[in-house]
């Protein structure tokens, strides 16, 4: 089994970790758009974008590349062993008053179901893969 | 095809990260949900989401804050159709109307933190006045940092919650639609028949910065 590079590459990608086994129902897109407490008709406008999980999965499912694809046999080659980058499996979770980031560095923001996690490049550039759970949801940081 | 695979532990199937698929073992050809995030500065995330977490290296490692590739595209693919936005132009020009295959899509970029979103532009949800007519399709313009204006009727959204905030449509959400983060020749590489929109601003490659404080 071949496990290449992602030093030469620069790929962010989250992902439901185990998506194939849930029993997700598709078609829902409408309803992460449904704003909830406006039945007054002043809506607070400084709300979050109400984001639920159960709708949070179904609404991307539909929005994910999928299709058959090919992979270059010849250019696809070892780069380092596997498990050569050891992937964060049980995040250390902290409070960001806790932390000492500089304002401009960057961060790769996640927020399901009102819970907002920060994952920083810094981390991420070597640990390149956090396996966690934000807002209910399992899933996959990866850089 | 450089880029990172992938295995679980439950399986021992090999996952492209790119396409998020995987490519060898019993899961082969099972495909991960592709979620949102944000590539922000920090201050940025934080004034955001002021109860954010964080996660830290849970060995106690330290890391330096690393120089950050500038020449990077936004990559969107919606099941088989891909499009890609140098991130260079899309600052230039704050926001780009686009199809992704036959769905119509904006991607607006904050031209200070360059935090990048995309949304449909042909799903809003319900609006505050329920009464108000809801356009079947939005072309959006930019309307100032976090700010669009959709020229059908006016209304300004925030492109930071994807919510409308004045005018008639005031209160309703918009559809976020996730993208991958990735170089030129590597998204050219996973997604080759996928449309590239602008142009690198940057004559060497890779470009970076340094972050300071």
């Amino acid at each position: 089994m071949t496990f290449s590079p992602s030093k030469e590459v620069m790929f962010l990608y989250l992902a439901l970790r185990n998506l194939p086994r849930l029993p997700i129902s598709v078609g829902i897109i409408g309803l992460i758009a449904v704003a909830c407490g406006s039945a007054a008709g002043e809506a607070d406008v400084n709300r979050p974008h109400p984001i639920l999980a159960a709708e949070y999965t179904a609404a991307f499912e539909a929005l994910t590349p999928s299709g058959a694809r090919t992979i270059d046999a010849d250019r696809y080659r070892d780069a380092t062993d596997v498990d050569n980058i050891a992937p964060i499996y049980e995040p250390l979770i902290v409070a960001a008053s806790n932390v000492d980031l500089l304002p401009a560095e960057l961060v790769i923001g996640v927020e399901i179901d009102g819970e907002a996690r920060a994952y920083p490049h810094r981390l991420m550039q070597f640990r390149e893969m956090a396996n966690d759970v934000v807002g209910g949801v399992p899933v996959l940081v990866s850089w | 095809m450089n880029a990172m695979t992938l295995w679980d532990h439950q399986t021992k199937s090999v996952w492209a990260q790119p396409w998020g698929m995987s490519i060898a073992g019993e899961l082969k050809g099972t495909i991960m949900t592709l979620l949102p995030y944000s590539l922000a500065p920090w201050s940025t995330w934080l004034a955001q989401h002021p109860n954010t977490t964080v996660v830290e290296d849970e060995r106690g490692k330290v890391f330096l804050p690393d120089l950050i590739p500038l020449d990077y595209v936004i990559g969107v693919s919606i099941k088989t159709d891909a499009s890609t936005f140098y991130v260079a132009s899309l600052q230039a020009q704050g926001v780009g109307n686009d199809l992704v295959g036959d769905r119509p899509i904006v991607v607006g970029v904050n031209p200070v933190t360059r935090d990048v979103r995309v949304f449909l532009r042909d799903q809003a949800g319900t609006p505050d006045d329920e009464s108000a007519a809801v356009p079947a399709l939005f072309t959006f313009e930019d309307a100032g940092p976090d700010r669009i204006r959709d020229l059908e009727t006016g209304t300004i959204w925030d492109t930071s919650r994807g919510l409308a905030v004045e005018g008639p449509l005031r209160g309703a959400p918009l559809q976020q639609v996730p993208y991958i983060t990735s170089f030129d020749w590597a998204w050219a590489d996973f997604f080759p028949d996928s449309e590239f929109w602008g142009e690198s601003g940057l004559s060497d490659r890779p470009g970076v910065i340094e972050v300071t404080e």
